[in-house]
């Protein structure tokens, strides 16, 4: 697709399209849940050359026999089976190693649409703009990550004297990286390029919007307890991989022009299973501490602890069933937790709404002329291609937690008010007794000794 | 000008509408001003689709300037303009926060559609399916979220008594996350295969313009319910910088700033920083005196308006400081009482003096990224966006984010920073009214024409004459439009022998132009804040005839289809 590029600034959208179109029937495609993620070819960047095949060499050994359409459809299970496995595994490693999984996977995505930013607009020597651009990144993380380590490492914070103050000015001093940074974009504007210039700026924000704010939210999550971050990430990949297979053998009528080879019985027959799985892996999950209860820090171990009692949402419940499942299954109550009902909203949310995050990444990538974000996953494309559904269920999750689930939370109202000065703290005291007294919960004629 | 859009749809033009279209141009340039500070009509006046601006200024200012030169109207329109916006603030603040959180949304509005103007304009993108709607949805939802979360914590008690208000505040984040979505499928649903590229722009652009512009003007609403001294002294400040820093420069500039923008300088920065610190200090002392500035702005559920009665905080009592051994001996005073707030505002004064440009700074970037222009017009001292663009730089040290706004006003500034060429300077317009001069109708009416045609017979000489197409011999097809001078179009694609020389000839016109303009301006740019050399008429008929030289070059470009913008001097292309 170099040839593409080259062809200069005359070039119309709908020749390119054309183009771009026949180049997709010769690509053969191989289909997966993501319409255009053919592993091996190139990215579409003028300046590096088309990648070789990076299937590891054990692989190719192991399949050298097979027909290359096989071969495609083993090394994509084979690389699945291997993301699957790794997932497992640092969810076992615990929420620390999780946290940082979650930020390198953040900086390689970041990585990979700067990089077609600088691809698309030939951009990759503007003076400064690479050095801007990480330097955006880390200034947004700072801000969020102190957002999040102020609330949850609470005690911490206030023991040591340096990170008081970080923490106390916190905004002040991220602003002022910010500023910083914006200053440095200004003074660096060169004549011929401002136009670029200004472009690669609006390119990184809309790439900080969208991934940095997206792990944030995830981390959010994380610390509300495993189970909001294993499951709805379980319920986008079973969606993706289900709908696939749906269509794969039951597919007829095409769903949206943007992918052509995503169908309807795809899309339906992955949202009941998707339902069907969230509902069964949430109800293996709840009975385990690790994953229900939030992640805290504890100042005396220095370390992560998930134990607690669970609360109501994760406590087997009796439910009657209608009518209809009571003569299906001949049960007249069934045991459920709660969360198996929300759950059954995460997977809706993850089966009707999820895939607009795919089709938003693949008009992305055809208006960009790639065929992937990266070649990161040999198979599967970049790091970007996995997680662009992904994206919108962070969001939701977090929003759904803040509205339905998260009641005001004690432990934090009771940090803030010891915050206080001392004579409000007690402003607070008395006018609190007033009220408990007005209730009836405190005797009414307390004497003070 | 309208008659020169016309012109480019084909019409004969009768050379007597042609003068009066240039006659009123040169009268515009000196003096358009906008009333109310609405800057309404430039970004849609660089779209071939809009009407083009005309001279905006009221009838009955230009009746009482009639008499004066037009250097002087432009600065009698410009300060009376300036002292009308001061009132109009002045006004408002008296009308209650109401009335500010109202006027700050207004502004919101107006700066959004001001740029999402631009964008379309820049990507041609005006006809994309669905996108003003989806535009106008994203800044509604966010302005949802926004207002809901402020709401829910100032209207605490107005919100617990309505049900139905109770309901969307628990809610609130879910219904606006809901709404955004909406959107976003929306704008997925709506991805159109020819215009895939251009729709992402448009979204991008979109959701940069939310960050920049709605965030910023949230912040300034929080600013507000904290007391209205926070919104007020910040803004102040901002103009007095700007309006100081302009002064400094004016009297003292001589040593230029930065390359971005040429006209400031050194002198300016820093004399506007000390003047802004003073004004500050000296601005706080009054307005810290009054519970209706200081106390934050509250919801009296009672009555159902907005009180501002309070006990004022600790910031806004005298305190007795002791000045430093220099100053105590200069005063003649032990102590000074000062109210803490005036400590605050040097603190926000010198924010807004050091960092407060760089949102210019940004601001004039941007439109030089996007050539966009303030075409002739006098650049209203205090227009929306701009005020927007400086104040959102000053915000109080509690909020935290940056707005580098503001889409009007520094560019071109008052023409005799450009010398006295009074020709429009937009590409296309002029190309094809001096082309039609010279194809149809060859009457020298002004020095400028004339110039021109002196211009091209000197380059004549150079050249064989018979290379050279001449006036009314219609080398051009007859019905060529001059408007459509565009590489790829159908009427260019004629024989190509006599493009061939008219390439030479632009090429020749070209040098010429480049050499008189090295001699005028040997430093390589027009206006170092030196208001002061271009007046004497030897030199403005240099800049006359370069101005000539270089727009025939332009023409010629055009017609051989080399096409290409002058990169010596941006402000004539």
């Amino acid at each position: 697709m170099t040839e593409l590029r080259h062809r200069g600034p005359a070039e119309t959208d709908l020749q390119a399209a054309d183009d771009f179109r026949g180049l997709d029937k010769d690509g053969a495609p191989d289909g997966d849940a993501h319409s255009d993620s053919e592993a091996k070819g190139d990215t579409g960047l003028p300046d590096v050359p088309v990648p070789p095949d990076d299937t590891p060499q054990v692989l190719n050994k192991a399949l050298s026999g097979l027909s290359s359409r096989w071969k495609n459809w083993w090394v994509r299970g084979i690389l699945t089976l291997a993301m699957i496995s790794f997932f497992f595994f640092i969810i076992y490693l615990g929420p620390m190693v999780l946290m940082m999984i979650v930020l390198c996977v953040q900086i390689k995505c970041f990585q990979e649409i700067i990089t077609i930013g600088y691809s698309v607009y030939h951009s990759y020597h503007l003076p400064w703009f690479r050095t801007l651009s990480w330097y955006f990144l880390l200034c947004v993380n700072y801000f969020f990550y102190g957002e999040t380590v102020t609330d949850y490492f609470f005690t911490l914070v206030q023991r040591e004297e340096p990170l008081r103050i970080l923490s106390k000015y916190h905004r002040f001093i991220s602003f002022a990286l910010y500023l910083t940074g914006f200053c440095m974009f200004v003074l660096s504007l060169v004549k011929k390029h401002y136009r670029l210039q200004f472009y690669m700026f609006g390119w990184t924000h809309v790439t900080l919007l969208i991934v940095v704010t997206q792990s944030h939210l995830i981390i959010h999550n994380l610390f509300e307890g495993m189970i909001w971050f294993i499951v709805p990430i379980s319920c986008v990949i079973c969606n993706d991989i289900m709908a696939y297979m749906f269509g794969f053998f039951f597919g007829r009528t095409p769903l949206i022009k943007l992918s052509p080879k995503k169908t309807w019985e795809g899309f339906v027959g992955g949202f009941f299973s998707t339902v069907v799985f969230g509902i069964l892996l949430s109800y293996v999950m709840a009975g385990y501490r690790y994953f229900v209860c939030p992640v805290e820090f504890n100042s005396d171990s220095n370390s992560f602890t998930v134990d607690c009692q669970p609360s109501e949402l994760f406590q087997l419940q009796e439910y009657p069933l209608p009518a209809v499942l009571q003569s299906l299954t001949g049960w007249a109550t069934v045991h459920m937790y709660p969360f198996q009902i929300h759950s059954i909203a995460l997977s809706a949310f993850a089966s009707i709404v999820g895939p607009f995050g795919g089709f938003f990444a693949s008009g992305f990538k055809r208006a960009f002329k790639i065929k992937d974000f990266a070649n990161t996953i040999p198979g599967h494309g970049g790091i970007m291609d996995r997680f662009d559904c992904q994206y919108l269920m962070a969001t939701f999750v977090n929003v759904y937690i803040a509205s339905f689930i998260r009641g005001p939370n004690p432990s934090k109202v009771i940090q803030q008010l010891l915050a206080l000065r001392l004579d409000q703290q007690l402003q607070i005291f008395n006018s609190l007794k007033a009220h408990l007294t007005e209730r009836g919960l405190l005797p009414a004629n307390e004497v003070a000794a | 000008m309208t008659e020169l859009r016309k012109r480019g749809g084909g019409e004969p033009a009768s050379a007597e509408k042609e003068a009066d279209g240039e006659e009123r141009l040169a009268l515009g340039l000196g003096l358009a001003g906008e009333p109310d500070g609405e800057a309404e009509g430039d970004s849609k006046a660089d779209t071939p689709e809009a009407p083009p601006s005309v001279d905006n200024t009221p009838q009955c200012l230009s009746k009482a300037l009639e008499g004066l030169s037009s250097r002087w109207r432009n600065w009698w329109i410009r300060g009376i303009l300036s002292l009308t916006m001061i009132c109009l603030f002045f006004l408002i603040i008296y009308l209650g926060p109401i009335m500010l959180i109202i006027g700050v949304m207004v502004v919101q509005i107006k700066c959004f559609q001001e740029i999402i103007t631009i964008g379309y304009r820049v990507y041609h993108s005006y006809e994309l399916p669905w996108f003003r709607t989806l535009s106008w949805f994203f800044l509604i939802c966010a302005n949802y979220f926004f207002y809901g979360e402020t709401v829910a914590d100032y209207f605490g008690v107005l919100v617990q008594k309505e049900e139905p208000l109770q309901f969307l505040v628990r809610y609130h984040r879910f219904i606006s996350f809901t709404l955004y979505l909406t959107g976003f499928c929306m704008f997925v649903l709506s991805l159109v295969k020819k215009h895939y590229r251009l729709q992402f722009y448009m979204f991008a652009w979109t959701h940069v313009t939310l960050l920049i512009v709605v965030t910023q003007s949230h912040l300034v609403i929080q600013n507000l319910f904290e007391g209205m001294i926070w919104f007020i002294v910040p803004i102040s400040i901002v103009i007095c910088n700007d309006i100081t820093a302009y002064l400094f420069g004016f009297f003292f500039g001589r040593t230029p700033l930065i390359k971005l923008s040429p006209k400031k300088t050194w002198e300016g920065f820093i004399g506007g920083f000390v003047s802004t610190v003073i004004f500050g200090f000296i601005l706080a002392y009054p307005l810290a005196h009054y519970q209706y500035f200081v106390c934050p702005v509250e919801y009296d559920s009672e009555t159902n308006r907005f009180a501002v009665a309070c006990q004022p905080s600790e910031l806004f009592l005298l305190h007795e400081y002791r000045p430093p051994k220099l100053l105590q001996q200069f005063l003649r005073q032990e102590t000074v009482t000062l109210f803490p707030f005036q400590i605050h505002s040097v603190a926000l004064s010198t924010f807004a003096s050091l960092i407060g440009p760089f949102g210019g700074f940004f601001a004039s970037g941007f439109k030089r990224a996007f050539k966009i222009k303030v075409r002739g017009r006098v650049p209203s001292r205090a227009e929306p966006n701009r005020l927007l663009a400086r104040r959102c730089l000053s915000l109080s040290p509690h909020h935290t984010l940056v707005c580098p706004l503001g889409f009007r006003g520094h560019y071109s500034g008052p023409w005799w920073h450009h010398g006295p060429l009074r020709l429009p300077v937009s590409d296309g317009d002029v190309c094809s009214r001096l082309h039609s001069k010279f194809y149809q109708g060859p009457q020298p009416k002004q020095s400028i024409t004339a110039a021109a045609t002196t211009a091209a017979g000197a380059a004549a000489q150079h050249l064989q004459p018979a290379a050279l197409p001449p006036a009314g011999k219609g080398h051009v097809a007859p019905d060529w439009k001059p408007g459509a001078v565009r590489a790829g179009d159908g009427p260019l694609a004629l024989s190509s022998s006599p493009w061939n020389r008219l390439e030479h000839l632009s090429i020749y016109a070209y040098q010429k132009h480049a050499s008189n303009y090295r001699q005028l301006m040997p430093s390589g740019h027009p206006g170092n804040g030196l208001p002061w050399g271009l007046h004497d008429d030897l030199k403005r008929g240099q800049w006359a005839e370069d101005a000539a030289a270089h727009f025939l070059a332009l023409i010629l470009m055009g017609l051989s289809r080399r096409g290409g913008v002058c990169r010596l001097c941006p402000y004539y292309c």
